[in-house]
């Protein structure tokens, strides 16, 4: 009884055909399919031309899922299954259209997606690309303007004209804060940027913040208190660059729009779970002010909520700090007055670290002067930028500078005379600035080996820094440099290294 | 008999197998992507030079990320692989130069071209000079939509297995 409604079940999803070489069809139960004895197959299908290819890879049978088949008024889905028998073959054909037409939709669906993904991907391939070669390009001109107008500030000319130098320079920083937003908002949101865990100084952090802002507040007359929790820990784990680039961002922010009364910097300590601990900071000022109707969108990118031309901006710094700050896991909220002042509060979570002495790291004074002037190689191939380097140079009096043009000319100075540090570009012809620093710190000579090179590169990211200092490079400028911060960086270098030697 | 050779398109899904065959068999083509599941055979008669001709049997099968991942059943009695990328998609030709290695291992018998198709989509010098970084090799660039190299490409493979 089963077995009889076995077959029945089974009997109108096959057909057994048998057939001879040439494909004449010799017997057919035509269950599928209505065929005639005597007819070839072949001229049914293409697929069943296929069959005697089979002949040299397989003896007796063989499966092929899944065929796509219409023949007459009949199509569908089927598996095959072909036994070699004598002088012909038996072929099966096993109807499974239902079941292949309810996998189709969702392969559909998922090749759809996958598809989709892939065309997404390679957009953002390109456009990362085309910004990373953009910025290279953007920058190394702007370092030849910005490098020339400092010479030219420094030169007699008129207070007219020194204020309009002072003009093209405040045009170009504009320019290079933008090149920097722009890369980096595109990172964001390719999920391209990094969240690192370093160990960092806040105390540290804050000070440098203080002194960074010094001046502005002097021109504005307009005071920074910075506050930290004394419950604090000093050294705590997470991404010190970031949060230096949120805050920097929020306090340019806050300077922008107030003009008189101060801008508070309060850090505080939320909570603490063994090393977790959660921090908040409050940036608070006596500014402009935000209208109601427009503090929503202060957070996108491109969007000025004020309308005053006077007051520059990308109108991608608030949207990079509440990317940043998302990406560490934070939240950002504001709350505004307007003609009163705005507060931006947000907090973070951090690790406390384990060591929680003070390193004692020698601070060197920006503009220590020393008696002795100090040899320095600079590897540059661009003519106007040699020009640049050694033109800043000179002017601080401190330092003997040589210009080579390429590394194989590095390596032959090294071993003619004694220096102090290398500026090193990385884009160079024959040896590059990153084979010319490996091929250095193999060297058997030790004054050669462990002489400080510094990266002086447009390339700028940090992943390009990790790639410099991961080589072996002792720090990583970006292009274009401010003067004092380079010739900061060489100092330390060259005292750090006169103290090791 | 004697006059007609299978020959295989093979690639990841979604770079054109389907409108390339399509195209080449019944000269038409659809911007709709619709997946092949299994496989899917035409035939058409190329007519050679010095009165020859060819039957073609097509078979388009279904996409796969890699060729190992094919059912061997779908490549057994081929005399012509086309191995097709997406122009437009790099996944789709990252890892070519390791598909082709393996179709050469298993099918030493087989022909097998490879095919940038959706050739109308990109710049041909920017694919030229990305291939050539991956040294990967290229027979044909083709646009199933255009028509561009299509007939060429099966012609080509044509003479080739005859």
């Amino acid at each position: 009884m089963i077995y009889q409604i076995k077959e029945s079940f089974f009997a109108d999803k096959i057909q057994f055909i048998q057939i001879d070489k040439s494909g004449r069809i010799k017997g057919t139960d035509n269950y599928l399919f209505e065929l005639k004895e005597g007819d070839s197959i072949f001229e049914l299908h293409p697929f069943f031309e296929s069959i005697p290819y089979y002949m040299e890879d397989v003896k007796k049978e063989f499966s092929i899922p899944c065929v796509h088949l219409e023949i007459g008024k009949t199509s569908g889905i089927f598996d095959v299954k072909v036994f070699c028998e004598g002088e012909g073959f038996i072929v099966a054909i096993f109807d499974f259209t239902d079941h292949y037409k309810e996998s189709n939709t969702l392969s559909q669906e998922k090749n759809e997606s996958i598809i989709q993904t892939q065309l997404l991907q390679e957009k953002e391939e390109f456009k990362n690309r085309f910004l990373a070669n953009t910025s290279h390009e953007l920058r190394t001109p702007l370092t030849t303007i910005m490098g020339f107008t400092t010479i030219l500030q420094r030169s007699n000319i008129s207070t007219e004209q020194l204020h309009y130098l002072d003009i093209i320079k405040s045009s170009g920083e504009h320019l290079r804060n933008l090149i920097d937003d722009i890369l980096d908002i595109s990172k964001i949101e390719m999920g391209r940027l990094q969240i690192r865990h370093d160990r960092f100084d806040v105390k540290n952090l804050c000070q440098h913040l203080e002194s960074q802002y010094s001046l502005k507040s002097k021109e504005k007359d307009v005071k920074l208190h910075i506050k930290i929790d004394s419950s604090l820990p000093q050294f705590l784990v997470g991404d010190k660059l970031r949060l230096n680039q949120i805050l920097t961002n929020l306090l340019d922010n806050a300077f922008k729009f107030t003009n008189k009364g101060n801008i508070q910097l309060n850090i505080l300590k939320l909570e603490r779970k063994s090393s977790d601990i959660k921090v908040q900071f409050e940036i608070k000022d006596t500014g402009l002010g935000i209208d109601k109707d427009k503090i929503d969108s202060i957070f996108e990118s491109f969007i000025q909520v004020h309308d005053n031309p006077l007051i520059g901006g990308t109108g991608l710094g608030l949207s990079i700090v509440k990317k940043l700050i998302g990406l560490m896991g934070g939240r950002i909220s504001v709350e505004s007055t307007r003609d009163v002042g705005t507060t931006f509060v947000f907090s973070l979570g951090f690790k406390v670290s384990s060591n929680q002495t003070d390193d004692k790291i020698e601070t060197i004074k920006t503009n220590a002067r020393t008696s002795d002037k100090h040899n320095i190689l600079v590897a540059e191939d661009v003519e106007v930028n040699q020009l640049l380097i050694m033109k800043i140079l000179a002017s601080t009096g401190k330092y003997f500078v040589d210009i080579v043009s390429d590394g194989d000319q590095v390596i032959e100075r090294l071993h003619q005379q004694d220096y102090d540090l290398i500026l090193m570009d990385l884009k160079m012809p024959k040896m590059d600035g990153y084979d010319t620093t490996r091929f250095i710190r193999q060297s058997e000579i030790d004054i050669i080996k462990n002489i400080p090179i510094i990266a002086l590169t447009a390339n700028v990211s940090p992943l390009e820094r990790e790639v410099c200092l991961g080589i072996g490079m002792n720090e990583y400028v970006g292009k274009p440099y401010k003067e004092d911060e380079l010739i900061s960086k060489m100092d330390n270098l060259i005292r750090k290294n006169k103290a090791n030697q | 008999m004697s006059n007609s050779k299978k020959v295989v398109l093979l690639g990841h899904f979604g770079v054109g197998k389907t409108s390339l065959m399509r195209r080449f068999v019944e000269n038409v083509f659809s911007e709709d992507y619709k997946v092949t599941l299994g496989v899917q055979i035409q035939k058409k008669v190329i007519e050679l030079s010095g009165r020859k001709t060819l039957s073609m049997i097509i078979w388009d099968i279904e996409g796969n990320t890699t060729v190992k991942n094919t059912r061997s059943s779908y490549l057994l009695g081929t005399s012509g692989f086309i191995y097709v990328f997406d122009a437009t998609r790099i996944d789709t030709f990252n890892e070519l130069n390791e598909e082709i290695e393996f179709l050469q291992s298993q099918y030493p018998k087989s022909k097998i071209k490879t095919i940038a198709n959706k050739i109308d989509m990109v710049n041909k010098k920017s694919l030229e000079d990305l291939l050539a970084t991956k040294q990967i090799k290229c027979d044909y660039f083709t646009s199933a939509k255009t028509g561009e190299m299509v007939n060429d490409m099966f012609e080509a493979l044509a003479k080739e297995i005859m």
